[in-house]
């Protein structure tokens, strides 16, 4: 008898609350037009660390497009004056850069607010030049003094491409303006390197790894919405 | 009201946890490449002693005190191996050695200096420097080409003849130059 009591207030009290979200259900099916259009903008970080860093110099501008639900078409151009230093030797990479590709929004807004928490896939082309500055050539034994070779020796004419996966958030401060961050992996596909050396850096691509095709980065952005239409999603 | 709170408040800590994130990202990516001990770099002249008499003999010399003309700092001194690493210089294609027979000890305190027995003959190794890229940490090396010796005994050389036995010095396994006497 008692655990029949429990059992029927256990059931009566799900259904109150079933009954009540349903309730609440209509109101927010209600249509609510977003905004499409295109969200241009600059990289932060490129001209942070041109004041920062004095060898280096890079400029970014980004934009993307909605086309379908949640879909952006999305593409980064850049130049940048990249420096690398190691023990033996110092180089520049300079050069210009284009990523083409698209974004995913896969952040589940509410209604009115249109943040973006975004996965990515890019392709990546950069055309660039690679600068010897100086180097040493290494000798484990010491007793002739090491030789500094000064250039700087330039190889211009460089290609390298690559894929990239991009992961970021937009966050809407203001109506339409946004500030966003994103990370990205990159494999590189192709490059063409100096005769007798390699490409330490590649202008978009960031730093390169001996022996291994992969590259991160890393972007802060400020960017604007320029609202073209208003369509439900 | 209380949206646009909550709203904020997930802004402000996706972008904390981002500025952290990337912070970070720029500390740990500066990391230090150093130059394993593995990696062939630049190599050493291999010099090795034979028997004039008997070629299959290797033959130490005795008492060798080997350094490279114009420095200061011995390479080697009396010593009585029958084999030798010299290295070679990176900024000329060429590099003179001086090999000192019965090299004269450093007298003891007191003692008097042995009378002077040494026999100095001066090779000249010529080459051709070859600079190769090996990596970003090693950076590169140089190989040495097309190596020859001249042997220069002025009137009573010890050394008999010089056999350059490779011709390229690519590695550190290989003899590259046989000294007999």
């Amino acid at each position: 008898m008692k655990q029949t009591l429990i059992l029927l207030s256990t059931i009566s009290i799900f259904f109150f609350f079933t009954t009540s979200l349903q309730a609440q259900t209509p109101a927010d099916t209600i249509p609510y037009k977003e905004r499409f259009g295109l969200r241009v903008g600059i990289d932060l970080s490129k001209p942070l660390r041109t004041l920062l860093d004095e060898d280096y110099r890079g400029l970014e501008i980004l934009g993307d497009y909605r086309v379908y639900k949640n879909y952006y078409i999305a593409a980064e151009l850049g130049n940048e004056e990249f420096p690398f230093e190691a023990d033996n030797l110092r180089v520049t990479a300079n050069g210009s850069y284009i990523k083409l590709g698209v974004d995913y929004n896969a952040y589940d807004n509410w209604a009115g607010m249109e943040n973006v928490i975004f996965a990515g896939l890019r392709y990546g082309l950069s055309t660039f030049s690679q600068t010897l500055e100086e180097y040493q050539i290494y000798s484990v034994n010491q007793y002739f003094p090491t030789t500094r070779i000064e250039g700087p020796f330039e190889t211009s004419g460089l290609t390298a491409s690559w894929v990239e996966f991009v992961l970021g958030i937009k966050v809407e401060l203001l109506r339409n303006l946004y500030l966003g961050g994103n990370l990205q992996l990159k494999r590189r596909i192709s490059q063409s390197t100096p005769a007798n050396f390699d490409n330490l850096v590649i202008p978009g691509f960031n730093r390169t790894y001996d022996g291994s095709a992969f590259g991160v980065g890393y972007g802060y952005n400020i960017s604007y919405l320029i609202p073209l239409y208003k369509k439900a999603n | 009201m209380f949206r646009k709170k909550i709203k904020v408040g997930i802004s402000k800590s996706l972008l904390w946890l981002l500025l952290v994130f990337c912070l970070q990202l720029n500390v740990g990516c500066q990391r230090d490449d150093i130059c394993p001990e593995s990696t062939p770099t630049t190599p050493m002249l291999n010099v090795s002693f034979f028997d004039t008499e008997d070629p299959e003999i290797p033959k130490p010399p005795v008492n060798l005190t080997v350094r490279a003309v114009f420095y200061d700092t011995i390479i080697q001194f009396r010593g009585n191996d029958s084999s030798l690493r010299l290295p070679l210089r990176l900024d000329a294609q060429a590099t003179q050695y001086e090999f000192i027979l019965n090299a004269q000890a450093v007298p003891q305190e007191g003692e008097e200096a042995p009378a002077d027995i040494s026999n100095r003959d001066l090779i000249t190794f010529s080459y051709t420097p070859e600079q190769i890229y090996t990596n970003r940490a090693c950076g590169f090396k140089v190989n040495f080409l097309n190596l020859n010796a001249q042997l220069d005994g002025d009137g009573t050389p010890w050394i008999n003849t010089i056999i350059v036995e490779e011709e390229n010095i690519e590695n550190e396994t290989d003899t590259h130059i046989i000294i007999y006497h």
